[in-house]
This record gives C-alpha cells, sequence and structure tokens, in this order.
C-alpha cells in the first residue's frame, strides 16, 4: 500500500514540475516564417472620428452629404483644428461606402489566401499567416503618422512573435512605409507599395486648386473636399517633388506653382465680406481687384508649402538598406494628368456691387456688375502613362528591386485579385529568405535521392521501353519534340535560378514546396512578366505550372496510368505549358524531377 | 406577393425597409440599395449643411423643402437625386440620405414615405458592429496543461530509478 502512496505522492509533485517545463512552439523556433503583413490605405481611405463628441455616431470621414465636415479643415498652420475641440482619430480602414467597394476587394482578395485578417488564435493562425491594417489621419504631414505606425507595428510583432512586419501600402499610405521602413529597418522585412505616389502627383495639387474629390463621388462634392482639405499637409504631401505646370511654354518652379496666383477653388470660397471692403473703399477694376485680392488669398497656405518642400527635402533622398525588400505594383495604361498647362483668366465672382453693398446674384438687378479678376488656372495635360491619378514618375524610387504594373486604375488595382497574386509571390518568396538549415538539408537530401533514382531509371530505360512496347515508342516518338522543348525549358530555369520554397502546410509536414523561378519570361517571347512555377508534393513534381499562380491553385491530381496527362487530354507539352498548366506523371515525371534535382543541388548544393 | 419587410435599429431609430439589400453595416451607419437608388441611416450630433448650400456645391437645385417635425429636402443636378430627411431625437438627428438618378426622383419619394411610415423611436440604443470594428484579439491563454505538458519521459525516468531505490530497500530490508 506504502508504495501506491509512494507513486500517487510521486506524480501529484512531478505536475507542478512540469509548469517549468513550457513546450517551445517548434514552428517558431526553427525560423522566423510568415512575417505579418499590415495594410496601410491611401488617402482618404480611414475612417475619422471625433473622440469629444459623444453620439453613437461621432464619423466624420466618411460621414454624410447632410453632414458639415468642416470640423476636418485645418488652419493655415496645417495643424490647429478649424473647430476648437476638435479631436480626431482614425479608427478603421475604410472598406465599403457610400454603396462603392473602397478597400473590400483587397480584403477579399486577401482572405482568399492563407492569410486571415488579424488571424485569431486557434492552431498556429495567430502565429503564421494574419494580416493586419493600419488606419490613419490622413489630413496630417507623413513625420506625424510614424509614431503612431511604429506603435502598430510593435505591437503586431509582440503578438505575433515576429521578428519583422511586411507593410503594404495603397497611394498616400506609401511615403509612410517608406519613410517607416527607412527609420526603422530591422522591423520591417518589406515593403510592398501599391500604385505609391512617392514622387507626388499632379492630381494631389489639383484637389489644392481646380478641385478634386479623389473620386468620392456623391459622398463629397468637390468644392467641399477643398473647404475641408486645403490646408491638410497630407494633401501636400502628395503633390509633385518636380516641376509639373507650365505657362506659356515654360515649366513653372515649384515656388511659382504653389505660391503664386489665385486659384479656382480659392476664388469660388472668397468671403463676401472682402468684396464689401473692396466695394468701400471703390476698388472695381479687375486689375485692382486682383491684386488686392492676391495681398490675401494668393497661393497656398505659405506655412505648409514651407512644410512640404522640407518634408521633401528629406523624403526623396531617403533609401532603405538592401535586407528591406521594396516591390513596386502600380496601374498601368489608364489616362492621367502628367502636367497642367497654366493660364490666368478673367473670373466672374458671381457677386454684385451694389452702392457699397455686396449682394448674391438671385433677387439683384441685372445691370449691375459683379466682381472681376484674375484667376489662375490648371488644364490638365493627360497621357495613358498612369493609373487615371498617379503619373508613372510618382512611382519611382531607387530602392525598389523591381517594379510591376497591373492594366486598372488606382483604386481598382488595390483590389484587384491580380494585384493580391503578385504581391503573395513576393510575400512568398521573402517569407523563406532565410530558410532554416533543417529543411534545407531535407530538400538537398530528397533531390540528391531523386537525382540517384534517375540515373538508376536512365540505365534501365531501354528495358523499360520494350515493356512498355511499340505502343510506348509511337507515344515517345510524338513526344520526342515536346521532351526536347521540356528540356529545353529547364535548361533555362536552371540558368536562371532564383527561388523560393512555399510551405503551405509547414505544421503538417504535408510538404508542398514551389519553385519560382522569376523573371524566367513567356517563353520564345522574353516577357519579363512572366513566371514558372514547379511545384513538388513531399518532394516530388507535381506540377509545372507558367503564369502567376496564387497558393490557393494547388490543386493537383496525378495520374499514374497516364503518360502524360495533361488539362484536357489532348494538348502537347508545349501547348499545355503555354496553356498555364500541366500535370506530369510517368517517364516524364521522372525525368523532370531528375532536371529538377539536378537544379536544386547546383543551386544549394549537395 | 409583397416581400415582407426586414426591421432595423441604428441608435434609437427602429425602421423597416422592404425588398432593400444590405450594402454595408457598421456602429455609425446602415446602408442599403434597391433598384439603383441607396439609402444610409446615421445618427448625427454634428452641423448640418445647408441645402442651398449643397445644392451650389454640385451645381443642383433644391427641388423641394419641407420642415416640420422632421426635416425634408429634395435636391437634384443633372445626374443625381438627393432625398434628404433629418429626424431629431433626444440630443441627435437621424439622417435618412437616399440617392438615385433624376428619372427615379418617384420611386424614390416612394419608398422613402414607406420608410419613414415604420420609423419609431426604442428607448435603448443599439448599433451593428462590424467584425472589423471588434478589438484585435489577443490570443488567449492556452489550458495549462496544453501549454506545460507532462514531460512523460521525465516521469518514466524517475519513476524506474524510484523503483529501482524502493527495490533495492526493500531487499536490504528482506535480508535483515
Amino acid at each position: 500500500m506504502k508504495q501506491y502512496l509512494a507513486l500517487i505522492l510521486f506524480i501529484i509533485l512531478i505536475v507542478p514540475v512540469s509548469a517549468f517545463y513550457v513546450k517551445e512552439d517548434s514552428y517558431q523556433a526553427v525560423a522566423d516564417y510568415h512575417s505579418p503583413i499590415i495594410f496601410i490605405p491611401g488617402v482618404m481611405g480611414s475612417i475619422l472620428e471625433d473622440d469629444n463628441r459623444w453620439t453613437t455616431s461621432d464619423e466624420l470621414w466618411p460621414g454624410n452629404p447632410q453632414e458639415d465636415r468642416t470640423e476636418l479643415a485645418f488652419k493655415e498652420d496645417g495643424k490647429t483644428p478649424e473647430i476648437e475641440g476638435s479631436l480626431i482619430k482614425a479608427t478603421g480602414v475604410l472598406r465599403k461606402t457610400w454603396g462603392t467597394a473602397i478597400y473590400d476587394g483587397f480584403y477579399q482578395s486577401m482572405d482568399k489566401t492563407a492569410y486571415k485578417f488579424r488571424g485569431q488564435y486557434g492552431d498556429t493562425g495567430y502565429l503564421r499567416q494574419a494580416y493586419f491594417d493600419h488606419a490613419y489621419d490622413f489630413r496630417r504631414a507623413t513625420e506625424d503618422q510614424i509614431a503612431n505606425l511604429d506603435k502598430k507595428v510593435n505591437d503586431i510583432r509582440t503578438n505575433t512573435h515576429s521578428k519583422k512586419v511586411i507593410l503594404v501600402a495603397h497611394s498616400m499610405g506609401s511615403l509612410q512605409a517608406k519613410m517607416y521602413a527607412t527609420k526603422y529597418p530591422d522591423k520591417v522585412r518589406a515593403v510592398i507599395l501599391l500604385s505609391g505616389p512617392l514622387n507626388g502627383a499632379p492630381r494631389g495639387f489639383e484637389s489644392l486648386t481646380e478641385g478634386y474629390n479623389f473620386g468620392a463621388g456623391a459622398l463629397i462634392s468637390i468644392p467641399h473636399v477643398w473647404e475641408i482639405g486645403h490646408n491638410w499637409p497630407g494633401i501636400f504631401h502628395l503633390s509633385p517633388n518636380h516641376p509639373f505646370a507650365s505657362m506659356n511654354g515654360v515649366d513653372l518652379s515649384l515656388d511659382d506653382t504653389f505660391l503664386k496666383g489665385i486659384n479656382y477653388q480659392q476664388a469660388n470660397h472668397i468671403p463676401a465680406s472682402v468684396f464689401n471692403e473692396l466695394a468701400a473703399k471703390k476698388i472695381t477694376d479687375p486689375e485692382a481687384v486682383t491684386k488686392e485680392l492676391e495681398k490675401q488669398f494668393s497661393g497656398q497656405s505659405k506655412a505648409i508649402v514651407k512644410e512640404n518642400f522640407a518634408f521633401r527635402k528629406k523624403f526623396d533622398v531617403l533609401q532603405t538598406p538592401s535586407a528591406v525588400r521594396v516591390e513596386i505594383i502600380h496601374g498601368d495604361g489608364q489616362l492621367t494628368t502628367q502636367s497642367f498647362t497654366v493660364t490666368d483668366e478673367l473670373y466672374d465672382s458671381g457677386r454684385l456691387y451694389v452702392s457699397g453693398q455686396i449682394e448674391t446674384v438671385e433677387g439683384v438687378f441685372p445691370q449691375y456688375s459683379t466682381f472681376k479678376f484674375n484667376v489662375r488656372r490648371f488644364k490638365q495635360v493627360n497621357s495613358k502613362d498612369g493609373d487615371e491619378t498617379v503619373h508613372k514618375k510618382g512611382f519611382e524610387w531607387a530602392s525598389a528591386q523591381k517594379v510591376q504594373t497591373v492594366n486598372a486604375g488606382h483604386m481598382a488595382m488595390a483590389g484587384l485579385p491580380e494585384t493580391a497574386e503578385k504581391m503573395l509571390v513576393i510575400v512568398e518568396e521573402l517569407n523563406h529568405d532565410k530558410r532554416d538549415k533543417v529543411w534545407v538539408d531535407k530538400i538537398k537530401s530528397v533531390a540528391n535521392s531523386n537525382l540517384a533514382n534517375v540515373k538508376s531509371r536512365s540505365q534501365s530505360a531501354e528495358a523499360q521501353s520494350q515493356e512498355y512496347g511499340e505502343a510506348y515508342k509511337e507515344e515517345s516518338k510524338k513526344e520526342e519534340k515536346d521532351e526536347k522543348f521540356l528540356a529545353k525549358l529547364l535548361k533555362d530555369i536552371k540558368g536562371r535560378g532564383k527561388y523560393a520554397f512555399v510551405d503551405n502546410q509547414i505544421v503538417g509536414r504535408q510538404n508542398k514546396i514551389q519553385i519560382i523561378v522569376p523573371g524566367l519570361g513567356e517563353y520564345d517571347s522574353g516577357n519579363a512578366d512572366f513566371k514558372a512555377f514547379v511545384v513538388l508534393d513531399s518532394y516530388n513534381v507535381i506540377e509545372v505550372n507558367i503564369g502567376t499562380i496564387s497558393p490557393s491553385d494547388y490543386t493537383v491530381t496525378m495520374d499514374k496510368d497516364t503518360f502524360l496527362a495533361v488539362v484536357d487530354h489532348s494538348m502537347s507539352l508545349k501547348d499545355a505549358w503555354n496553356a498555364d498548366k500541366i500535370a506530369i506523371s510517368g517517364g516524364i515525371k521522372e525525368r523532370l524531377m531528375g532536371f529538377v534535382a539536378q537544379w536544386v543541388t547546383s543551386h544549394i548544393g549537395q | 406577393m409583397a416581400t415582407s419587410a426586414l426591421g432595423y435599429q441604428q441608435g434609437n431609430l427602429v425602421f423597416e425597409l422592404s425588398g432593400w439589400n444590405v450594402s454595408e453595416q457598421y456602429s455609425n451607419s446602415q446602408s442599403f440599395f434597391k433598384n439603383g437608388l441607396f439609402l444610409e441611416v446615421r445618427a448625427s450630433a454634428g452641423k448640418l449643411v445647408d441645402v442651398r448650400d449643397f445644392a451650389a456645391s454640385i451645381n443642383g437645385k433644391v427641388e423641394s423643402e419641407k420642415n416640420g417635425t422632421r426635416y425634408e429636402a429634395i435636391i437634384m443636378n443633372d445626374d443625381s437625386l438627393y432625398l434628404f430627411v433629418r429626424l431629431p431625437y433626444q440630443d441627435k438627428m437621424y439622417l435618412l440620405t437616399m440617392t438615385g438618378k433624376p428619372s427615379q426622383l418617384n420611386a424614390a419619394k416612394t419608398e422613402m414615405k414607406k420608410a419613414l411610415d415604420s420609423v419609431s423611436f426604442s428607448a435603448e440604443e443599439k448599433v451593428v458592429v462590424a467584425d472589423w470594428e471588434k478589438e484585435l484579439k489577443v490570443p488567449d491563454e492556452l489550458a495549462f496543461l496544453a501549454k506545460h505538458p507532462i514531460p512523460w519521459l521525465w516521469v518514466v525516468f524517475w519513476l524506474v530509478i524510484v523503483f529501482l531505490v524502493w527495490r533495492k530497500i526493500r531487499k536490504r530490508k528482506g535480508k535483515k
């Protein structure tokens, strides 16, 4: 009896002892795979709320057309709220508003991948493929956004046990992504910029002058965007950093562009009291009126222009260390404003001068004259070099390793499945930059084993050929041409090899490995956008794919009895290859496996 | 057969809509669409625009305006139609905003009337909180034994040691 008691006592003692033993997450312990993704939206892409209002709805942006959103305006210093006591904060990314998808497409595309929004704890979901978003107050200067972004990055790094994050930024969000990555390169594995106007866009400036509502349609009128936004440093940061306006065929300096003349939206918003004063002084001649008005209204806010130029001086020279990968994907082929031709035109104020009193047009006798003065107009010069909103020049950054395009507009491109696929290919390559030794050794070992198998099979090829009989020979003749093609192609792959391994279900060790060969080019035409993929399942080749691919597409069927199983069972290998997908089995599979094994071993060593 | 109406609540405002599809629902607003018309419902505590200023900003015109227990206005330009309804309740203004094409004016008025006929106020506020509005969930703590699994190898090792020692002691005692 005593021994049983001793045993029970011993077990009771050992259980608390186990508290000191913490099971390590083997996945996490091996390598920092799957850096979390943080999505940063563009201008007007975050919900802004006033923290000082108490109501169920304290939303200022996007708000409603019935609401006066003047509270979003800043004074001329670009910092002080137009309405005292306003305390505005960003609370979420705008997915849909006023019946229009804003970033809904982005989230839908992402949710179809292995990445899950705010990955919740379950299996290893939280630790692995999770993506997050970061709303921000787009009115403010880019530099003022960095501290908040850093807080979000640190929170996510802590909660996901990740050393680094991947920043995916659209439009204006790209500015802070660039700034952040250069300031904290140790926290960023990569920045993927989606149509990011790093060098600005003429349309950004247009919102300060002629008026532009960033495609917000029925939600907000163009004049109201100017009313609330003409003192937002954030908008100024979207203006080009290079001359983009010309007058009488001569380029205007940025100083002249930003600081001279009365622009159209300003002219529409000059208060009646100003005309009252002019009337009192008996100033009605257009030239004299122009001079007087220019004293008060000419150009944009001097303080914000100064801040913008200072920002550009610092921002434009920022470069990331090579450890941070920078990739650009932007929309292209859309009619886009690349510059403006500037003219000074006589403008009619619409306010009548009647015996020293200013009245609106309605109800006033038409014989009285209105105030006329010169207004600076910016007429768009368009070309198809851009994404509707940003001209190609705006996307450039010397740190970018690669630039890809999609044939879509500025907003549409962010939600395009094609964009998500391009992005995910980059992410998968990134996640495996630091392959852990165990996996590489396993891959090498299997590759070597495959190589040995292939050599052995090769020696008995003739005997096998006899075994398959005459039918096999006939089949082989038909395919000979294709095999040559395949050999040539794989030689090509071998020569170009840059690769990544995709461990689709790495935890379960159901290994699916994808070898990506970027820049392969469309076979025979050298189209640089094409990629070739060789997918291995447990180190056996199961699919060769050319073109873009998403991880969710890894559904491959193998037919062991078929010499060559192609998509519709009637295509030649070359046709199948060009048609995007082939499944390989039988003899060709073995040979292809051999090629891949050779290729793998030549790249990562025996 | 008439489509049955569905009930919704935004803050204190309770309303019914028949045949409308939900476009978006989150704490600040709910929006719906039906045959090219779009309807948004929200509570506001902010300053509201003067409809004439709004009409001027879209190069449009205030077609009609009615002020009573609630405020109603119809604004149109060449491309769009806006129906503004403002319903005051306690310290908030409930805004119903419908948009569509100018040719849909009659349909929009009928739909707005139907929605307004169904309106009532609840003493209890309620909003729909979208998934993405919920706070980021930090991973739950694992169950104790999942986080600290019993190291069975270690246990068995010590059991064997204890058993051997116990047997030795027993033998010695037996000899004595």
